[in-house]
């Protein structure tokens, strides 16, 4: 047993995998020994500490969404500090993506784990000389600590599967030492030229600049993993250790796909995206889509309530608002939706032929896409007509004068009514849930799928071997829900096994006890009564014989043994159902176990996992 | 949610595209402090004439010559702010719920014989400070040996530390008080090529001093609610 194991791909990407439970020390340990057990065939025996970013108030303080486990391992002399980041989970964390590596516009997550780092060491008072520092990641979780290891070169070694790399625009305020090579590269002197450095340019010398770092970072990614496809497009610095795997052979890869976007466009992309995250960051989502889109979606529940003539005469501001966010902004947004539809085409029919999207999908796509340009095309030209509302002849002017105003019930209906239709019909087709398929790539069990050999493979969290004894179909069995079964089984029946032989134990106890109480106390009352029969006299009736008097007694009175009294039946039932329990376990695991005669293993890890 | 599928189905579609987007040229005002200065009674300086800058400078009266009052976004962060540098926009960033704020600013001189960049990064974090200067130091690269600076201000702790790398000077800044705030800032001094190294030295020398001038003036403020 070495802890060289645990670095291993199968097993630290199950950690990770497993870590988004985020349990206590007890139930990681526990995690962590069967994931060794089932990847290695060996029982850990050694000791596991663990800490998570969840405990700790100087995370909390960031309030930043990181979430991580740090924790220790311990076999004889070795121990090694392990720090597991997780990756892009909830929609906070996709939210994080957008707006910090992509748009770098927030910071805090990188922040945290570098803090976390530090608080870690600490916490474990763990002395990286003598031992190693190891960083396992998801996606997001990449990011984070490729930053805080190469910057501060905190790792020994860094592991990432689907994982963002960072950007050289973010790492630039991140490590000061950096931002001082590139002024010296590129003869900037501030952070506000960053721009003028051609992206490949910047790319290139932050890979070499980075080379030299004592820390071994390797990454795996997934062909088919959109995220990493497109940081790569948009210039985030590859790790010379990057394996690439066909995870999903059933459709081709994005790569090229997204390799089609112009160079020249990254940057307003990154723009866009930039707005949209100031925004958020001011007034949450639908700010953000006001800075991004120019449309606060706020205003339009006042058009919904009150209808269009009531809106502009009711709520005039909001009107006003509405109309010069989208004369400011609604240009930049049918520009790119004009694009997109001229080459909606290409787009999904490569989708098609890459096999995400069928045939039907692909047509509605198409249609409801030229129908989505042609409403922001109606809505930009009733928006120049109206948006001189305060001038003669503006809105204002006409509801005055009682002509009323058509255009700006266009514009309302417009965002109200017809491009919703459109999009729900999008919805309906399902199209958004077959282009899921793309982000299932992201996810680290089609990674452990496709690094799997032999006859495992994974589903879910969980090992599978396929056995193809006797022919047919090859049979799947879900081999951690079959350790799970057999050893929390085995371990109920034994609970139960020793509940049963504590009541036999009692039950024999208390009703011995009680009858031999009970024996004793009539046996000393016979003895009482027949040692001093005297003090007994009345008792005995001695005053209807004035002339007697009583000498001695014998009192005659048979105790009969104990019999029928206990609960032997009852408990030879229950017996009965803990064997029948065992016999039912066991034959499940030897069912198994025939099913893979040819592999030890399974034995092996049938009786070691009750060791855990 | 109707919006949200919007989203995303703009971004997926555009990044997956392979079509091109306006040539918008994606600046954003940041709104700043919401100064409304009027034209006319803008000092003319660097400063004031630098649209984004002029967002964080909450009066035209000088605090005193040559420094104007400076208020950071989020509204943590004030110190005096010299006429003649100014806040970089694209290094502008705001942590989620304003735990955080960071921007640069720098010479508006883009020729001056030293040019000096300061990058400030403002935490509302309860981590230890030992951790913060060993974060830096990580940073930097630099064994940073901060010295305390008497800056007069109650309830805030003011330590520095100088390094050199090459001909350029350096000092790593750090602010906080028992709050769990804090400010770094890195401020780099780099001369221009054609100064010989005594000119060099003499005039980082006065840009030091000027820096010091700026540094020992930032004040936290307590979070707005």
């Amino acid at each position: 047993m070495s802890l060289d194991q645990i670095t291993s791909s199968n097993i630290w990407m199950r950690l990770v995998d497993a870590e988004y439970e985020n349990m206590d020390e007890q139930e990681f340990s526990d995690r962590f020994k069967t994931i060794y057990l089932e990847e290695t065939g060996e029982l850990f025996e050694g000791e596991i500490k663990m800490y998570h970013s969840s405990d700790s108030e100087k995370i909390k303080g960031i309030n930043s969404s990181y979430d991580g486990t740090a924790f220790t391992v311990s076999y004889s002399e070795e121990k090694n500090l392990y720090l597991i980041s997780q990756g892009t989970q909830g929609g906070s964390d996709w939210l994080y993506n957008v707006e910090g590596p992509f748009a770098n516009e927030k910071f805090d997550q990188a922040e945290a784990a570098r803090t976390f780092v530090i608080e870690a060491k600490d916490h474990f008072d763990f002395n990286p000389d003598e031992g190693e520092v190891i960083s396992f990641n998801h996606s997001l979780g990449l990011h984070n600590s490729s930053m805080t290891g190469l910057s501060e070169e905190a790792f020994d070694e860094v592991y990432g599967v689907n994982g963002l790399t960072f950007s050289p625009y973010e790492i630039i305020s991140f490590d000061a030492k950096f931002y001082n090579a590139v002024r010296k590269e590129f003869d900037i002197k501030r952070i506000e030229e960053i721009d003028k450095i051609p992206l490949a340019d910047l790319k290139g010398f932050t890979k070499d600049y980075y080379s030299d770092a004592q820390v071994t970072i390797s990454n795996t990614v997934s062909e088919d993993d959109p995220l990493y496809l497109i940081s790569e497009k948009f210039g985030f610095v590859p790790f010379d250790n990057t394996t690439m795997v066909d995870t999903n052979p059933e459709v081709s890869g994005l790569k090229e796909l997204i390799d089609n976007i112009p160079d020249s466009k990254v940057n307003d992309l990154r723009n866009l995206a930039a707005a949209f995250s100031r925004g958020n960051q001011k007034g949450g989502f639908n700010q953000g889509l006001n800075e991004a889109l120019g449309v606060n979606i706020t205003n339009l529940k006042s058009y919904n309530a009150v209808g269009v003539g009531a809106w502009y005469i009711n709520y005039p501001d909001e009107v006003d608002e509405t109309m010069e966010g989208l004369q400011d902004n609604l240009p930049v947004v049918l520009e790119n939706i004009r694009l997109i539809e001229e080459n909606s085409e290409e787009i999904f029919n490569s989708l098609y032929e890459y096999g995400y999207i069928s045939k039907e999908q692909k047509d509605v796509m198409i249609k409801e896409l030229t129908n989505l340009e042609k409403e922001l095309t109606r809505l930009n030209d009733a928006v120049d007509f109206n948006v001189d509302m305060h001038n003669e002849d503006g809105w204002f002017d006409k509801i005055r004068r009682g002509i009323g105003d058509t255009g700006l019930a266009a514009v309302a209906a417009i965002l109200y009514y017809k491009i919703p239709n459109i999009l729900d019909r999008i919805k309906e087709s399902g199209t958004l849930e077959s282009l899921e398929g793309i982000v299932e790539s992201h996810s680290i069990t089609e990674m452990l799928n496709a690094l799997a050999e032999g006859n495992r493979s994974y589903v879910g969290k969980d090992l599978v071997f396929t056995s193809d004894t006797g022919g047919g179909d090859p049979i799947k069995v879900n081999m951690s829900a079959a350790l799970r079964l057999y050893t929390q089984g085995v371990t109920s029946l034994e609970v139960k096994q020793t509940l049963i032989t504590e009541l036999e134990t009692l039950v024999r106890d208390e009703i011995e006890f009680a009858y031999k109480d009970q024996r004793w106390k009539v046996m000393h009352e016979i003895y009482n009564v027949e040692s001093s029969p005297s003090s007994y006299a009345y008792e005995l009736g001695q005053y209807r014989f004035p002339s007697y008097k009583i000498s001695s007694v014998n009192v005659l009175h048979e105790i009969l043994p104990l019999e029928q009294a206990d609960l032997d039946e009852e408990i030879a039932d229950m017996k009965h159902s803990v064997d029948t329990g065992f016999n039912y376990i066991e034959n499940y695991r030897k069912a198994i176990e025939d099913l893979f005669k040819e592999d030890e293993e399974v034995s092996t890890l049938f009786d070691l996992s009750r060791r855990i | 949610m109707r919006i949200r599928i919007v989203i995303a189905l703009i971004l997926t579609t555009l990044i997956m595209g392979g079509c091109g987007v306006s040539d918008d040229d994606g600046s954003n005002q940041s709104s700043g402090n919401g100064n409304q200065n009027e034209v006319e009674s803008k000092p003319d300086v660097a400063a004031f004439n630098d649209q984004f800058t002029e967002n964080f400078l909450i009066s035209t009266e000088p605090v005193r010559e040559g420094y104007y009052p400076f208020k950071s976004e989020i509204g943590t962060i004030t110190m005096d702010f010299p006429e003649n540098m100014v806040v970089g926009e694209k290094s502008h960033q705001i942590a989620d719920g304003n735990r955080g704020e960071m921007f640069e600013i720098s010479s508006a001189d883009m020729n001056s014989k030293v040019f000096t960049n300061h990058l400030f990064k403002y935490f509302n974090f309860t981590r230890e400070i030992k951790y913060t200067k060993e974060s830096m130091a990580g940073s930097t690269g630099e064994e940073l040996d901060f010295k305390t600076m008497d800056t007069g201000i109650s309830n805030q702790y003011t330590e520095i530390a100088e390094y050199q790398d090459g001909a350029d000077e350096f000092l790593a800044t750090l602010v906080w008080n028992d709050n769990h705030q804090e400010i770094q800032v890195f401020t780099n001094m780099t001369c221009r090529d054609d100064l010989n190294e005594d000119e060099c030295k003499k005039e980082q020398e006065k840009a030091k001093q000027s820096a010091l001038e700026i540094l020992k003036t930032i004040k936290i403020l307590p979070e707005e609610e």
